[in-house]
């Protein structure tokens, strides 16, 4: 009943559950079900690729959710996801135990190879898988729900607010590479054995992940809908639209966009949490501004404020980046930067505009996402 | 005490040149409200310039100081102009009448066009040019001295010529008035007869010349540079204009030196590795008491 009051004119979304439905039943088939030696056969390198987008995608989602709804350009989601991420990761080499290089059942090697002896205290409790999923959205939400009141309670906005979320990914950055903040530096989390006493590595494994991530994923997506298409959904445009007239009708407008940012740190910390055990790694480099500025790119070539179109870009920027990186390893920047570029003199909507620009022309009524569409608002 | 003195010193000189560079951002931000996000490429751009022209130069046996520099800082500061010039028309112009985003987005793919761009062209490696100038200036103070390399004095002298000569265009001339109209209000300077699409493209090719003189001078005095650094000093000078207040020219100067003189101060006598984590930690603090930068008008919104 819900989820049909959801999707409701909400084709792009109605279509993007199907197919995540879809890849739910078709990967695990084709991967397990089919002999390595079939042309149908799906690789774990492939699995664990579409995993990977699987991730970013959620990712984007959370990104659309407080970008394209509420106009706060985060130009540090990143971090967010990166937290989550190191949670997943502190969890995952607590499990190594003493199957480390150095055998010690305390401490992860790279303690012992800067020659500690003992656990710094926010370690503790990671070796509980309760424990550090609880840790993978508080974590973010936490420093959000922080960050968010200093700086919305401040009034900081446009790209005064983008310029501070990038600051606050780059001092995390330079922080997680430091060896003594106890994240294992420059080199981050990796060496992963099991999780749940599942062999991180296995087949099996993978699939159980890229399932977890497809759930995650059309979880998030009905989560996010449900938050737009509520009466605080209306609000929050509202305040997109016109900050100051919605303060001045009486909405405590601090409070609404503090929560969504909480909720999109969330959201962000659980796509790393999810992302970490499939590439096997984590390190400062998703800190990096730049993976940020990545991501605020494909929520914009899908296409802002509509949800299913930043899963739409997610998907298709990092496919476009997969298949450039192989094709020509050197030119694939060059060649995103010019997509880049291109796609924003030619397709101003992003990609589900292309879809949205035919249908508008037989009904003008029929905007993407059935809320009320702006033209121009601040970035 | 000297160290406080020293590192004020340098802190001075690393400010002025990140003052320069904010110059660029502000100035494009106050007239088309957009963050030109390829302006910290286009530094670099200018970087791997003074490069090439200091080898042509020891090539035709040219090695006089003062005729070097002099030639440097001219064909530098014109070629990034045209990088300038050329990338306003290609990413920008184009989106003029499009969201706010596009051009956004955009400037974040000639950022990485650039870049690559560069690295393709010259190599990943980092590239170096010789020392110009050797000596020191020390100055006793007390028993401590304060010591600052000529090179050094040659930054502070041609940073802040560069800046009183960008006031002066903007303040007194024809031009700088017809960029202060636009900044104003681009739809009422455009009735009035001023060509404004030509104000900012001017615009364009002041900040790319303002990172130019930045590029020269940061080039001569590190002697290193590769294809990415660009970003890290770009995010820095984009802070700076931030802080200043960004639309503000003098705000931009100042936020520079601010920058530098805390970043400098705090490595000088804290600890050199957190610099960085120090530097925006202080964009936020400032940011969270005076949203609107140090010399910023706040927005005023009509409802």
């Amino acid at each position: 009943m819900l989820i049909r009051r959801l999707l409701e004119n909400d084709r792009g979304g109605q279509i993007v559950l199907l197919v995540l439905l879809a890849l739910l039943v078709v990967v695990p088939l084709l991967s397990l079900g089919v002999s390595d030696t079939s042309v149908w056969h799906l690789s774990t390198y492939n699995v664990t690729l579409l995993g990977k987008y699987l991730c970013y995608a959620l990712l984007a989602l959370s990104l659309d959710l407080i970008w394209g709804y509420c106009g706060i350009l985060s130009l540090g989601h990143g971090a967010f996801f990166a937290l989550g991420g190191y949670c997943m990761g502190m969890y995952l080499m607590r499990q190594i135990g003493d199957r480390g290089v150095y055998g010690n059942p305390e401490l992860p090697d790279f303690m012992v190879f800067l020659n500690w002896d003992h656990l710094p205290w926010y370690w503790h409790g990671f070796d509980m898988f309760w424990f550090a999923m609880l840790m993978v959205v508080l974590v973010p939400g936490l420093l959000a729900l922080v960050f968010g009141w200093l700086a919305f309670r401040s009034r900081v906005t446009g790209v005064y607010l983008s310029i501070i979320t990038q600051a606050l990914t780059y001092a995390l950055l330079l922080t997680f590479f430091r060896n003594e903040a106890g994240f294992g530096g420059n080199n981050g989390l990796t060496d992963f054995k099991d999780i749940l006493g599942f062999p991180v590595q296995a087949d099996t494994t993978r699939i159980g992940l890229f399932i977890a991530s497809v759930l995650a994923l059309m979880l998030g997506y009905l989560l996010c809908r449900l938050v737009v298409t509520s009466r605080l959904g209306r609000v929050i445009v509202a305040i997109r639209d016109a900050e100051s007239r919605t303060r001045f009708s009486g909405y405590q407008v601090e409070h609404f966009k503090l929560w969504l940012f909480v909720l999109s740190a969330m959201l962000a910390g659980i796509a790393g949490a999810l992302f970490v055990p499939q590439v096997g790694i984590i390190n400062p480099g998703e800190f990096s501004p730049l993976n940020s500025i990545e991501l605020v790119v494909w929520v914009a070539v899908g296409g802002r404020a509509t949800l299913f179109g930043a899963i739409a870009g997610a998907f298709s920027v990092n496919y476009a980046k997969t298949w450039f990186t192989s094709l020509y390893p050197e030119a694939w920047l060059f060649a995103l930067g010019a997509l880049f570029v291109l796609v924003t003199l030619f397709l101003p909507k992003g990609l589900v505009g292309l879809a949205g620009q035919r249908k508008w022309r037989r009904t003008p009524k029929a905007a993407l996402s059935g809320l009320p569409q702006q033209q121009e608002y601040a970035s | 005490m000297d160290i406080v003195l020293q590192q004020l010193v340098n802190g001075l000189t690393l400010g002025s040149v990140y003052g320069l560079i904010a110059v660029g951002y502000t100035m494009v931000y106050g007239i088309i409200g957009m963050i030109n996000f390829a302006h910290g490429d286009v530094y670099m751009v200018s970087a791997y310039i003074t490069a090439i022209v200091l080898a042509l130069l020891s090539f035709f046996g040219i090695h006089s100081f003062p005729v070097v520099i002099l030639f440097t800082l001219l064909l530098t500061i014109i070629i990034t102009g045209v990088y300038g010039w050329t990338i306003e028309r290609v990413a920008y112009r184009p989106l003029r009448n499009s969201t706010r985003l596009a051009p956004l987005i955009s400037a974040i793919g000639m950022s990485l066009i650039l870049q690559n761009y560069v690295q393709i062209a010259q190599g990943a490696r980092s590239q170096g040019v010789p020392t110009l100038l050797d000596g020191t200036l020390r100055m006793h103070i007390g028993d401590g001295y304060v010591q600052l390399t000529y090179m050094k004095v040659f930054i502070l002298v041609a940073a802040f010529s560069g800046m009183g000569i960008l006031t002066y265009i903007i303040q007194k001339t024809t031009l700088g008035r017809m960029c202060r109209a636009t900044q104003q209000d681009r739809k009422m300077a455009s009735i009035l007869g001023i060509n404004t699409d030509r104000i900012i493209s001017y615009v364009f090719v002041i900040g790319a010349a303002m990172a130019a003189l930045a590029g020269v001078l940061i080039t001569l005095d590190y002697g290193s540079f590769d294809f990415f650094v660009g970003f890290v000093i770009g995010v820095k000078a984009f802070t700076a204009a931030v802080l200043g207040g960004i639309g503000s020219l003098p705000g931009a100067m100042l936020g520079g030196v601010i920058l530098g003189l805390a970043e400098s101060l705090f490595s000088g006598l804290v600890n050199t590795d957190y610099k960085d984590v120090f530097a925006f930690g202080l964009l936020v603090t400032i940011l969270i008491f005076r949203p609107s930068g140090l010399l910023g008008k706040p927005a005023v919104e009509k409802v």
